[in-house]
């Protein structure tokens, strides 16, 4: 498993918050033990002490002078913790006892003591608990003073062993949870390992998707990843759209420049075997003409090639009026004398952009305009500014055709009944990529005298001062 | 023989006009796909020259109706449309033979040589026929094992009548084969034509039938 995944960072996490929370449980349940047990055996102390001097009051030694009486305790400190309770109950008392010394002092002079009180401390005579350090170790004490018989009980118990009765509590805590980890992680894994599963499907649907394969994800998934699929979906089909439309673009160029690749052959050849000087000039002539309409090709190509890779243009405010007209005098003389040009312009209108650019695409509309005009027919041109300081530029022709408006711009389309004009369809296709360079739009509409309006759109440069 | 090309570059169908005319050949150009269907009504077309990319609408729409009404006249694609599945459709619509454009031309010749030899269901170019040998590769013309030079419209004339031994051709026939559509009709230019194979081959070997046609006899007295 990597370390940079979320499978690993879950289980991990999972993991880490699941020990820290079984820990702090086990840390608290050990500190509640511990005060429970300072709790029973303190009162066992104060118990013990009380017992004792009942004892000697009801029933005072007799042999004042005598030794102390010593009182034996069992000595099976050592049995392991591996027994029952039952086991540990033993005929002649617990091993605890054992942990548990005695004292009795009357007028200053020991009368009883414990057998294993030999180590006992130094006991303060002032009634209550005391934590007295002797020889390294703390013990915890419990005097106890009857002033009728000038009686003091001292009862004694060494803190390890409340210490290790602790210790044993929270091993008992903590054995569960060691014993629980493992399974627990491992059941962590499996359902992480589950819940992932659609994400792993989808990788691999991803990771199958070849160029010709683009077909959309349809997946079940869960509600999170539903977006994404549809976001991968949606990405396919652009790049399907985009590889549709380079498709065409190679089969368009590669039979737009067949073409006239054939009759340079075709000619060529007829030339080489002519023997009329009519064939010689009519393949003379077709050569020339195919040879013009290659070299327009191959320009106008290159225009588009050199467009899609500029993202950025030089950008200066422009007047349009000027821009129009400079625009109309570079039309050729035939396609100037062909229409009638009504202009209706506002020449307060400025622009953004490159003028060489947009004079490239003026002059191409233009152009189209009249060249799909009938002879004799109007081609106007109307520039205005909308509320919303866009410029809009509309250019009508009449009669020209039912063009397949939705496909105008296309690389290389043109209309079939316009095929025998001259051109290659690569001009407004040229035109609606500066257009878009300068931040504007185009559309097309089909207008009342079976013309095309094409509308040009740009947002507005401020006026100077 | 005729060829219906079906071709809306002018500049390419002028070239090739020129070409198949060089070939012996006569063509007959049509810019549209609705000219080329009613041009081919007339059973008088050998082959069939069709580019795909026609102003009015797909040209593979012709081949199928062509074929749906019974012609079987060969179809050659010639275009610049070079993607399989193009190629494929166009073969699977009953086009009998597809070339991409740029063409030799020597290879366009050939091709159109062997779609004839194919519908004529002969295993070569060579014409035997009354002692005639006619090439129709290299126009080689032999008569009685002595060369015999043809011009383009008597080679024309002659494997017309050698495709079509003993069978009266008439003589609008054999006019639209020499001339084409607009071409000049002198009334008499067949005749020359004739008069000429007749002489330099054998007098008795092309019959007139008076007010039909002319025809060629393979069992004629020297």
């Amino acid at each position: 498993m990597a370390f940079n995944s979320i499978k690993f960072y879950l289980l991990l996490g999972i993991n880490l918050l699941m020990l820290g929370t079984l820990s702090l449980n086990a840390w608290v349940a050990y500190h509640d033990a511990l005060h429970e047990l300072d709790e029973i055996y303190d009162a066992e102390l104060a118990r013990s002490a009380k017992l004792i001097s009942l004892l000697l009051s009801s029933n005072p030694l007799r042999q004042i002078n005598a030794e102390p009486l010593v009182i034996a305790v069992p000595h099976i400190t050592e049995m392991g913790e591996t027994l029952s309770a039952q086991q540990e109950r033993l005929l002649d008392g617990h091993k605890y006892e054992g942990k548990i010394a005695f004292q009795a002092q009357q007028g200053g002079k020991l009368v009883m003591l414990s057998e294993n009180a030999l180590q006992f401390p130094t006991p303060k005579r002032q009634a209550g608990y005391h934590e007295i350090t002797e020889h390294g170790t703390l013990w915890i004490t419990f005097s106890y003073f009857v002033p009728e018989q000038d009686l003091w009980i001292f009862t004694a118990q060494r803190e390890d062993i409340r210490k290790e009765l602790g210790a044993h509590i929270a091993q008992a805590q903590v054995r569960p949870i060691l014993f629980m980890m493992l399974p627990l992680s491992l059941l962590i894994y499996l359902v992480i390992k589950l819940v992932l599963r659609p994400l792993q499907l989808l990788q691999q649907q991803v990771a199958n998707k070849t160029p010709e394969q683009l077909h959309e994800i349809k997946l079940v998934l869960p509600l999170e990843l539903q977006p994404v699929q549809s976001a991968i979906n949606s990405m396919l089909q652009r790049i399907r759209r985009y590889l549709q439309q380079e498709k065409r673009f190679i089969a368009d160029a590669s039979h737009e420049l067949r073409t006239p690749l054939s009759i340079l052959q075709l000619h060529a050849q007829n030339l080489s075997s002519a023997t009329d000087p009519l064939e010689v000039a009519e393949a003379v002539d077709a050569i020339t003409e195919s040879s013009k309409r290659m070299s327009h090709l191959v320009n106008q190509l290159l225009s588009v090639a050199r467009l899609e890779h500029l993202q950025q243009i030089d950008c200066e405010a422009l007047p349009l009026t000027p821009l129009l007209h400079q625009s109309l005098s570079q039309l050729p003389i035939k396609l100037l004398d062909k229409v009638h040009w009504q202009l209706e312009l506002d020449d307060s209108c400025q622009v953004y952009g490159d003028s060489t650019l947009l004079q490239s695409v003026l002059r191409n509309v233009l152009d189209n305009a009249a060249k799909y005009s009938p002879a004799d027919g109007t081609v106007s041109i109307q520039t205005q500014r909308d509320s919303n300081h866009n410029i809009m530029v509309r250019i009508s022709n009449g009669g020209s055709t039912n063009a397949d408006i939705n496909r105008l711009g296309d690389r290389f389309y043109r209309h079939q009944q316009h095929q025998q004009t001259e051109g290659v369809g690569l001009g407004l296709s040229i035109v609606k990529h500066i257009v878009e360079l300068h931040h504007g739009s185009i559309s097309f509409t089909a207008n009342h005298q079976h013309g095309l309006d094409v509308l040009i759109q740009f947002p507005e440069a401020a006026a100077k001062g | 023989m005729r060829i219906l090309l079906v071709e809306d570059d002018e500049l390419l169908a002028k070239g090739m006009i020129t070409r198949l005319k060089r070939m012996g050949y006569q063509p007959e150009l049509c810019t549209t796909g609705k000219q080329a269907l009613l041009a081919a009504e007339d059973s008088g077309f050998g082959l069939m020259i069709l580019d795909l990319g026609l102003p009015d609408g797909f040209a593979l729409d012709i081949i199928r109706q062509l074929r749906h009404s019974g012609v079987i006249m060969p179809i050659l694609v010639l275009t610049a449309q070079s993607q399989l599945d193009t190629k494929l459709t166009a073969l699977n619509s009953g086009a009998d033979d597809y070339l991409v454009k740029p063409i030799d031309v020597l290879e366009l010749e050939a091709r159109i040589r062997v779609l004839c030899r194919r519908q004529q269901q002969r295993t070569d170019d060579n014409l035997h026929l009354a002692g005639i040998s006619l090439n129709l590769q290299n126009h080689h013309c032999q008569f009685q094992q002595q060369d015999v030079s043809l011009t383009r419209r008597e080679f024309m004339l002659l494997k017309e009548f050698m495709l079509k031994p003993d069978r009266i051709l008439s003589r609008q026939q054999l006019e639209e084969l020499s001339y084409g559509w607009d071409g000049d009709n002198e009334s008499n230019a067949i005749e020359v034509h004739i008069h000429n194979l007749r002489k330099k081959l054998s007098a008795n070997l092309i019959k007139t039938v008076r007010g039909v046609g002319y025809m060629l006899v393979t069992q004629y007295g020297i």
